[in-house]
């Protein structure tokens, strides 16, 4: 049901962008060719959304860490990062197209100082030296559909939607505990990678350079949401934040510029 | 046109190519801070052991250790370190652990009238907070032989206490004392307050010292 509805929805679209296409056409008096696909890269801002960039350490009675609390369960100390990749579409309509794009996002730890503390509290102890390593890695490799709307022979506005596998990995946090002078031993968040679903939709306007090279501004949304089995090693009580688990939506939005290569002018 | 063609095309791929080098070598990047623990508002000044008989809880041993100069400015004050335990008995005992820096000294805990639900408002009762963190607390108890038969073969200690480690280890601050239906005898009790934060194991070496005292015991 759901692929008959989007071919529905891409049909639908091919023949809207060709009834405008073919008015821009019309009004257009140049020679202006419209390439067939693109193959770019692209490359920029990411800003992470959601629960997984809370930096949520609420702790009770004695600074017990609250292993119930959802803000705590939540929370991903995630911060802003950057993103690139490479993409290509091939238009089999007009303006309708398929294609996708494999992207690398990195991610750095947002409030480091706060989880230390945190620890600290939990602890009761001299001294917490808290070592954050590797942030959040992700991966996607997506498919879908590529629309565009041209405005004039150069310029034109596009969009995409696009699904697929996406892999994600979390940062390793490190806790190194000082009491009296007496090193307690240092236990470790591992890394931990999980794939899932991923989605993304995007708009951005394209401008044609020349017949084979184009420029573009996009502005990209993305979310999935993999479940973590996170390791926690040398950890031998559970007073200060303790997650094992972790299943939240990993949701960003991007603004990225590209350079396209386009393919087979008519 | 070519050349602001030329120009664009660079500029922008030089951006794209900025981001992704700034991805790249930001992955191994480890970023590390170091918290010092506050300043503490409580200190632990004074130990008390109240041990109650079970076959006669109107028999109430109680015994303080007290050292209101925790700086060590002043020795600690033994003059009730004491405790005097029957013979083939079995006490119920608790440990206690309070603040009385700002406690004057005719309010201060004294074995007579210990209560303690019923402290000055000027002592802070700090077993509270170490009873929420029993997790990283253990209390170890050594014996040292002195008159009759010594006391490491007239006193037997259990610790009666569990955290919420998984699986449950020991605590201590809630204990049973068994003396034996021997000979008279007297040594010395070394309490130990342990702080193990992610090293307790039930043993008593890891971690650093909350408090480390002594008292006087009889057995007769």
């Amino acid at each position: 049901m759901k692929k008959l509805s989007i071919i529905i929805l891409a049909l639908t679209l091919c023949i809207g962008a060709n009834a405008q296409d073919a008015s821009i056409s019309s009004k257009s008096a140049d020679n202006s060719t419209t390439s067939n696909g693109f193959i770019g890269l692209l490359g920029g801002y990411s800003i992470s959304m959601g629960n997984w960039t809370h930096t949520s350490y609420i702790t009770g009675d004695a600074g017990k860490w609250l292993s119930d609390n959802p803000d705590n369960l939540s929370a991903g100390f995630a911060g802003n990062g950057s993103t690139f990749g490479i993409e290509g579409a091939w238009y089999f309509c007009k303006n309708v197209g398929i294609g996708g794009l494999v992207s690398y996002s990195h991610y750095s730890f947002n409030g480091l100082d706060s989880i230390s503390a945190g620890y600290d509290k939990s602890f009761d102890v001299d001294q917490i030296t808290t070592t954050v390593s590797g942030g959040y890695d992700i991966v996607n490799f997506l498919t879908g559909l590529y629309l565009r709307f041209p405005c004039s022979d150069k310029l034109a506005v596009t969009a995409k939607l696009l699904g697929g596998f996406t892999s994600a990995t979390t940062p390793q946090i490190a806790v190194a505990v000082e009491d009296g002078g007496v090193e307690d031993g240092t236990f470790t968040q591992q890394r931990c990678t999980a794939n899932s679903f991923g989605y993304m939709a995007g708009l951005g306007v394209s401008y044609k350079l020349n017949n084979w090279l184009g420029l573009n501004l996009q502005g990209i949304y993305a979310s999935s949401e993999p479940d973590f089995m996170i390791d926690n090693t040398n950890r031998n009580n559970s007073i200060g934040r303790l997650i094992t688990e972790y299943k939240q939506p990993l949701t960003n939005f991007n603004i990225c510029l590209g350079v396209t290569y386009l393919i087979g002018n008519k | 046109m070519k050349k602001k063609t030329f120009y664009l095309t660079t500029g922008t791929a030089i951006i794209a190519f900025a981001g992704m080098l700034f991805t790249a070598s930001s992955c191994n990047k480890s970023e590390q801070v170091v918290t010092p623990h506050p300043p503490a508002n409580e200190f632990l000044t004074t130990v008390v052991m109240q041990c109650i008989n079970n076959n006669a809880p109107h028999d109430t041993e109680t015994c303080i250790w007290r050292d209101l100069t925790p700086s060590g400015t002043n020795p600690p004050d033994t003059s009730e370190a004491y405790l005097n335990l029957a013979r083939n008995t079995t006490y119920a005992v608790k440990l206690y652990a309070l603040d009385e820096t700002k406690t004057s000294t005719a309010m201060l805990a004294d074995t007579n009238h210990f209560n303690i639900n019923n402290l000055p408002s000027t002592t802070v009762d700090v077993q509270i907070e170490l009873e929420q963190r029993i997790n990283y607390h253990l209390i170890c108890f050594t014996l040292t032989q002195g008159t009759g038969v010594g006391l490491v073969n007239d006193l037997n200690i259990v610790r009666d206490d569990y955290d919420n480690n998984n699986p449950p280890l020991q605590v201590g601050f809630v204990d049973t004392f068994t003396t034996l239906n021997t000979a008279v005898s007297g040594g010395r009790m070394e309490v130990v307050q342990h702080h193990q934060p992610n090293v307790k194991n039930g043993s008593c070496e890891p971690g650093s010292i909350d408090y480390d005292v002594f008292f006087n015991v009889n057995v007769r």
